[in-house]
């Protein structure tokens, strides 16, 4: 059959494409670009489904299983990275946290492991261009693992959104393997449609608001004209906090600092959250001729990194003169109009660049990530904060930093603001009862505050505390010092 | 010059050789050195030395430097493992430990990394030179050969007794700086009943009864025998021999591994309480045509190399050995198990940078480690370092290493076995959330296959619901109640 046939003959409703979803199959939703209607629609059969898993990453909109009420129809599963829309859900322990890694998502699966077996994934939903020439859509600026489910679900259904753009690499799939399309692009509002959304929310954070639509991507827009009216000024709030778009007081600091970590020649990836995602447009690259790009993430300014000749990739060991991105979400807008159909960028699945081997084939290979907190042995915890609250996932940063360490001169630094909300100090003695440690202390390398940078690879607990001490926050280094004292010390 | 009048040139006295050494020095004894001539002649040194850092691996006998008194002058940093008789030391707070892979242990000096340190004395034991003028560092390897290729000086115990082993174990005379002569002492029978005598009368029995059948070279017991009057039988056995008894609980959770372990499959086996019984159990008896790729090798598997159990067949990389980077120098050892191992090259021993890289464990296909662990948190963290608190009961070791090496390696498992429950059945080792202070030796995102002996948690791509379900349903029967109330709070609404 012809391609435009096929794609034709595939073209369905929204309502019509979920009847596929069977009582209890598991269905995925990708990182963003997340389908918009698809799981609308899915919600709406709750009363004919039961015990349908739900494995979402990064969730951007509840379509009610994020609340009370669903918990029959739906299992609601974080996997990776939990985000805004989520947390509060994950908190009241409405959905579970899967804690798997990119590059071993799919190893029970493909091993055909007997326990693996209910693991397939039935369904997956997702976002695409519509057809080229040749029959292929593609899965626009924000690739991380949408190839590698595409190629092991059972049921491929995307949403055709226009305003998906083309980039190298691996995000483009074949019409004849999907089997639904639902046709939709997102509503792109208009200026003014903004601000009357604005003027609706309470006034108290009607300011906050407006400045976060001043701040997003436009490809954001849509989803926080969604969001915008139905949340409270606490949601209001808690969306504020997650997208940060500006840079504060530490994470200048900590850019300063992490300028001492990188060398002419490196090659780097940026991790999922903030710090890290400021240090390319606090310039912390600027002045370097020949740095490598392997990153699991974008961040503002990364595409012109390339474009000014900060990043030539010509000392890459692997993919030379090729920045290599999973997904080139986090870039501005600026950014992705210069690395679409740009072939100086790709885009390759996360199964390819999280995987720890492939990450170590980059010499040089520096891993930027961010913890919340790190005790004085170097235990880093990147998910929790003073206690058991899962406040994200691990997302990549396990693979990325031992991949890194592997690497012949390759280094893995954390980044770190040496004081929470509140004014703790987030290096700490000892870890507090339920902490989840992302990265184990035989692991730990680099962590920079805006204090300085601590080494730890090759010390020992007495010098690691003395290190990590000399960049904590002033104001705790007194009480740390003892703590010190008691824990390594005789006495 | 020839060899042999290089040798004899720097064939010294231990109070010679350990002149080298001056304050502010690093000097490195690696893993299981045993080279206790050179160490108590350093010892005595004590009042003319200050800040002498001492970095070293976990030693079967005691040194000089964990006495009272040697602070002044001595430092001593121990890496990777503390193990049974430092423990103490390390528990006074006196010395100090340093957290590192065997795959990046010389990382930091290789990339010359801001703030690193060269080692200046290296201390090893070695076989006297064979006709080419080169010395063995017979069965217990681990990251000497690498030490001697960076330290400024290198000073080495030459023991007859040592067997030569094949693989990356040689050094050339050129190489070593100074020889001390310290073949080990071989008891008269005499001395043996001495060595018995110092044992405390209620547990003689025992003691004999476990030498009588592991049977240990005597050599190796006139060396630990201030150990042997010290443990109390069961550390003895357990911890120093690795011979602890083969219960109803051992036999179970062997079973329950040998369930995931196939014919063909490379294997690695850490060493510990549990896992060197299951061994010894029969674990492998059943099965044919394994490979082998380890850190420590478990006592037994020399015989199941010459039984044919192990071939390496199917390996990818050094086919038909037994590669493993140490057969221990302890008392664990039979003597016809380090006969076999003599010379054979069936046995590979190589450095630990090379058996524990991640990325040559991944090499080969089917790569099964087992390792031991103290406790699993119900989201999957496993510890195996901590018992209370901030006590180190041991450093993380390779494991780390094995444990991503056989998740990347193509159809390997990673497989961690444990008791359910520890002192006596009153504390389950599966325990809701790790406490404050304790360490996580594994994170969660690496957490494979657990085992106890009520049955296999598999854990890789499960959520954190499903998690605690499996872990909880391998628990001890009697705290599954407690487990399932405190999973409930945990991850349900």
């Amino acid at each position: 059959m012809d391609w435009r046939e096929e794609y034709k003959s595939k073209l369905v409703s929204a309502e019509d494409a979920v009847k596929v979803v069977k009582s209890g199959d598991r269905v995925v939703i990708p990182l963003p670009a997340q389908p918009r209607l698809l799981p609308h629609a899915l919600a709406a059969r709750k009363d004919e489904l039961r015990n349908v898993e739900i494995q979402a990453s990064a969730p951007t909109q509840n379509p009610g299983w994020y609340s009370l009420g669903m918990e029959e129809s739906f299992i609601p599963t974080i996997e990776l990275f939990i985000a805004g829309i989520a947390r509060s859900s994950h908190d009241e322990k409405i959905c579970t946290y899967l804690p798997d890694l990119f590059s071993l998502r799919f190893k029970g699966i493909d091993e055909r492991r007997p326990e693996s077996q209910d693991k397939q994934v039935d369904v997956f939903m997702t976002v695409v261009s519509p057809p080229n020439r040749h029959g292929f859509v593609s899965l626009g600026a924000s690739l991380w693992h949408k190839r590698s489910y595409i190629k092991r679900a059972g049921c491929v259904i995307a949403e055709v959104d226009e305003n998906q753009v083309w980039t190298y690499g691996t995000s483009a799939v074949h019409v004849s393997e999907i089997d639904y399309f639902v046709q939709h692009t997102p509503f792109q509002p208009t200026k003014e449609q903004i601000a009357e959304v604005v003027a609706g929310v309470p006034e108290e954070v009607r300011g906050l608001a407006e400045y976060m639509f001043s701040q997003v991507e436009p490809e954001y827009y849509s989803m926080l004209f969604e969001m915008v009216p139905i949340l409270d000024a606490a949601g209001v709030r808690r969306v504020h906090g997650m997208l940060t778009p500006e840079p504060d007081e530490a994470a200048h600091g900590i850019a300063e600092n992490l300028k001492y970590v990188l060398k002419d020649g490196d090659t780097f990836n940026i991790g999922v959250g903030r710090p890290s995602r400021f240090m390319v447009e606090l310039g912390v690259f600027d002045g370097f001729h020949d740095m490598g790009i392997h990153t699991e993430m974008g961040a503002r300014g990364m595409g012109m990194l390339v474009k000014k000749g900060v990043a030539s990739g010509r000392r890459k060991t692997l993919h030379p003169e090729v920045a290599v991105f999973s997904t080139f979400m986090g870039c501005s807008t600026e950014d992705i109009e210069y690395m679409a159909e740009n072939p100086l960028f790709q885009q390759l699945d996360t199964e390819y660049v999280n995987n720890i081997p492939v990450v170590a084939r980059n010499e040089n290979m520096v891993a930027i990530n961010n913890g919340l907190q790190v005790d004085l042995t170097g235990q880093i915890c990147s998910e929790t904060q003073f206690g058991p609250r899962m406040i994200n996932g691990q997302g990549g940063q396990p693979e990325m930093h031992v991949g890194a360490m592997l690497a012949k001169g390759g280094r893995g630094v954390t980044l770190l603001p040496s004081m929470a909300v509140g004014g703790m100090s987030t290096i700490v003695g000892q870890l507090e009862k339920g902490s989840l440690v992302t990265i184990p202390r035989q692991l730990a390398d680099t962590v920079v505050t805006e204090h300085g940078v601590a080494r730890l690879l090759d010390k020992n607990h007495r010098q690691r505390a003395e290190e990590l001490i000399a960049v904590a926050h002033p104001d705790h280094r007194a009480e740390l010092r003892k703590e010190a004292q008691r824990l390594f010390w005789p006495g | 010059m020839d060899w042999r009048e290089d040798y004899k040139r720097k064939l010294v006295s231990a109070a010679e050789a350990v002149k080298v050494v001056k304050s502010g020095d690093r000097v490195v004894i690696p893993l299981l050195g045993g080279v206790d001539t050179l160490a108590e002649a350093l010892g005595e040194r004590k009042d003319e030395l200050r800040d002498v850092e001492i970095l070293q691996g976990v030693c079967g006998t005691g040194y000089p430097w964990y006495q009272p008194g040697y602070e002044e002058a001595f430092t001593a940093n121990l890496a990777q493992y503390t193990g049974p008789i430092p423990r103490q030391f390390m528990w006074d707070r006196r010395g100090d430990f340093t957290p590192v892979t065997y795959a990046m242990e010389f990382k930091d000096v290789d990339e010359r990394r801001p703030g690193y340190k060269d080692p200046d004395v290296v201390m090893v034991k070695v076989t006297p030179p064979d006709s080419n003028g080169f010395c063995n560092f017979g069965v217990d390897l681990w990251e000497k050969k690498e030490y001697c290729k960076r330290a400024k000086i290198v000073l080495a115990e030459v023991d007859e007794k040592m067997v030569r082993t094949c693989g990356d174990t040689y050094i050339h005379c050129s190489d070593v700086n100074y020889f001390v002569d310290a073949t080990a002492y071989d008891p008269t029978p005499q001395e043996m009943e001495e060595v018995m005598a110092a044992v405390p009368p209620q547990n003689r029995e025992k003691v004999q009864a476990l030498f009588d059948e592991i049977k240990p070279p005597p050599y190796r017991i006139w060396k630990m025998k201030g150990a042997i009057a010290l443990f109390p039988p069961e550390t003895l056995a357990g911890t120093v021999m690795g011979a602890g008894p083969i219960t109803d609980e051992i036999i179970s959770i062997a079973h329950y591994v040998s369930l995931l372990i196939n014919n063909g499959d490379c294997i690695q086996v850490g060493t510990g309480n549990t896992s060197n019984p299951v061994v010894r159990s029969g674990l492998f008896k059943e099965k044919h045509d394994l490979g082998f790729h380890c850190e420590t090798a478990p006592p037994g598997i020399p015989t199941l190399v010459k039984e044919g159990v192990f071939t390496g067949k199917y390996k990818n990389i050094d086919i038909g050995k037994a590669v493993a980077t140490t057969y221990g120098p302890g008392i664990e050892w039979r003597q016809d198990e380090l006969d076999y191992i003599n010379d054979n090259p069936l046995f590979e021993i190589r450095g630990s940078h090379y058996t524990n890289n991640p990325g040559v464990i991944a090499a080969n296909d089917n790569h099964v480690s087992i390792n031991n662990a103290l406790y699993v948190d119900l989201t999957g963290q496993i510890g195996s370092e901590t018992t209370t608190g901030f006590l180190l009961y041991n450093g993380p070791g390779g494991q780390l290493d094995w444990v991503i090496g056989a998740l990347l390696s193509k159809g390997g498992r990673s497989v961690t076995v444990m008791p359910s429950t520890a002192v006596g059945g009153s504390i389950s080792r599966i325990v809701p959330l790790l406490e404050s202070g304790v360490l996580a030796t594994i994170p969660r995102t690496y957490a494979d296959f657990i085992v106890t002996e009520h049955g296999i948690a598999s854990l890789l791509g499960k959520s954190q619901r499903k998690r605690a379900d499996e872990l909880i349903a391998i628990a001890h029967p009697d705290h599954r109640e407690e487990l399932k109330k405190e999973a409930q709070k945990l991850f349900w609404p």
